[in-house]
């Protein structure tokens, strides 16, 4: 009669991953002035915000892996989030196995055994990013307030100069806190 | 009520007369589920058999387009002119001819056995259906193709007939039923990485653009109910469907809706006849009435978007969402240069009966809709809401 043993096996994945996530969207930029004007005055407006401008493209860090990059000629801006993180799973799985099986039972077992900690590696990559989508998701709303005044701003701008080349400046009026933006010009 | 004599057909022959009533809407689909779902062989059709189909098609195409909307008494242009009647009184002379592709329709629909491969006796040997590999070429042809999605719709039956390659080659089958044919097409499960959605290559320009001229576009134009009703339905992100209960289906399906609107409202303004697209301006209008806030709208508008997982995926999700809006908002710029053209230009009774129509929406209307846009693709759109994640 054959014996059965009861068989532990102990495995463990160290691996390091990398998560990211991230969103598109776009500034609205008016046609008020030429479009090389418009990219001008939103490097300006952008710059003002500590961005760094570079080779027709903004960008800012916003620590803890979140950045943002606007496009200056279309004004598409891509906000991306993206962490390397360090990853440890140990399990220990205990099954029976038969004197006869003993190196087949062993294998099917320690098959189970990697079949989980990958699983559970795959869950903890993924807890990971759903971290990281989170603390991007809390900036979001911050940042769209932000490019809202920044193309506010640059449509303003675009409007004094668009005034200017009109005519005479008589009056110009700008309520900082609404927005509003009044100009009398004499053509 | 006039008698109509009785007349004398096979059997094969009389289900292919009852199958074509139904499918011009004249019958219901329990009516004629069994002679769909069973087999008969119609060689030809008899003197006798081939007049009374005549006369079937003749008289159900004629209520279709009264039902869709033709029978009102409203402004309508036709060869040239614009004129005040129902749309087959604008054009006396207008021919909703069928073609071979008809004929072949209803054959195929009465001799193949739908339904035998899928439920519970599916299997390697169930039949299948042969494919339909006909297209359309006429207006009426087109009629009977919608009208065959219009019947199936809903039933178990539909899945084979939204793959039928003679089906999905009609344009306006596409226009009158955009989600049926894309789910036919959607990828069966979630790959793995990123993938490209790719839109239904049977929506061709050229397909459009036939459908905006000549006879066509009557139809086009007397379906304007339906058309409108169809869309307004169409409006909000297709929630993932029970055959496929993920993300990525509903996307592609968006994907779909926004080819087929972007290619019919291109076609419609190279041939000049914006007044075709009138349509989807009363379906925004009902989606974004008077008072509607923004982003209330664009949050019920996509409450069918997976929520959780990647921010990526649901923003990407989002900048497909709501092709019908998207659309119209395009259509505002037109709506400025239709109220530009001058009394002494050509066009002008056209612009301005197209923008009397429009005014459903109105100018306010129409900033309603760009701003129901603008937070559809706002950065924070897809992030779940603030107070909840914290």
């Amino acid at each position: 009669m054959s014996r059965a043993y009861r068989v532990s096996i102990r495995g463990s994945v160290r691996r390091v991953v990398h998560v990211e996530d991230g969103v598109c969207g776009a500034i609205e930029l008016l046609p008020i002035v030429s479009r090389e004007r418009t990219s001008e005055l939103l490097a300006a407006a952008l710059e003002a915000r500590g961005f760094t401008v570079d080779a027709g493209r903004a960008r800012r860090d916003e620590g803890e892996g979140v950045s943002i990059e606007v496009d200056l000629a279309t004004g598409e801006v891509r906000i991306t989030a993206e962490r390397e993180q360090q990853i440890e799973v140990e399990r220990e799985r205990t099954g029976s196995v038969y004197e006869e099986n003993d190196v087949k039972g062993r294998a099917k077992l320690q098959e189970r055994l990697d079949r989980d900690l990958e699983r559970e590696a795959r869950e903890a990559a993924e807890r990971s990013r759903e971290t990281l989508t989170k603390a991007l998701e809390k900036r979001l709303a911050d940042v769209r307030e932000e490019l809202d005044r920044v193309s506010a701003r640059v449509a303003a701008e675009a409007l004094k100069e668009k005034a200017r080349s009109l005519g005479e400046i008589e009056e110009l009026r700008e309520d900082a806190e609404t927005g509003e933006l009044t100009i009398k010009v004499r053509v | 009520m006039t008698q109509v004599a009785p007349i004398r057909v096979t059997l094969a022959e009389r289900d292919l007369l009852v199958v074509a009533r139904a499918v011009m809407g004249r019958e219901p689909f329990a009516f004629v589920e069994g002679i769909l779902r069973g087999r008969a062989r119609v060689a030809s059709l008899g003197p006798t058999a081939m007049g009374a189909l005549r006369r079937a098609l003749a008289t159900a195409a004629v209520w279709k387009l009264a039902r869709g909307g033709g029978a009102r008494v409203e402004p309508r242009f036709a060869a040239g002119e614009l004129r005040r009647g129902r749309a087959w009184e604008i054009t006396p002379d207008l021919s909703l001819a069928f073609g071979r592709f008809t004929f072949e329709l209803l054959r195929w629909l009465v001799e193949q056995p739908l339904g035998a491969s899928l439920g519970f006796r599916a299997g390697p040997r169930a039949d299948t259906p042969a494919p339909l590999d006909v297209a359309p070429e006429t207006v009426g042809d087109e009629l009977v193709c919608e009208g065959l999605l219009r019947l199936v719709a809903g039933t178990p039956l539909e899945a084979e007939i939204v793959t039928q390659p003679g089906v999905r080659a009609s344009a306006f089958a596409w226009l009158g039923h955009v989600d049926a044919l894309a789910w036919a097409t959607a990828p069966p499960r979630v790959p793995e990485g990123p993938t490209e959605l790719a839109p239904p290559v049977e929506v061709t320009a050229a397909r459009m653009s036939a459908l905006v001229r000549a006879e066509r576009a009557v139809v086009v134009d007397a379906m304007r109910d339906d058309l409108s009703r169809a869309w307004t339905n169409a409006a909000a992100m297709p929630a993932p469907s029970d055959r496929l209960p993920h993300a990525l289906g509903a996307a592609h399906v968006a994907v779909a809706r926004g080819h087929v609107l972007s290619a019919f409202v291109d076609a419609a303004r190279e041939a000049g006849r914006l007044d075709l697209a009138t349509f989807l301006v009363t379906a925004a209008a009902r989606v974004v009435p008077a008072g509607a806030s923004a982003a209330v709208t664009a949050e019920a508008l996509t409450r069918g978007l997976a929520e959780g997982g990647p921010l990526r995926d649901r923003s990407r999700a989002r900048r497909h969402a709501c092709a019908l809006l998207r659309v119209v908002a395009t259509l505002d710029v037109d709506r400025e240069q239709l109220a530009h053209v001058r009394f002494f230009d050509e066009g002008y009774e056209l612009a301005q009966a197209t923008l009397a129509a429009w005014d459903v929406l109105g100018k306010d209307g129409f900033a309603r809709v760009r701003e129901v846009v603008r937070e559809l693709d706002a950065i924070d759109a897809g992030a779940t809401r603030r107070e909840e994640s914290e």
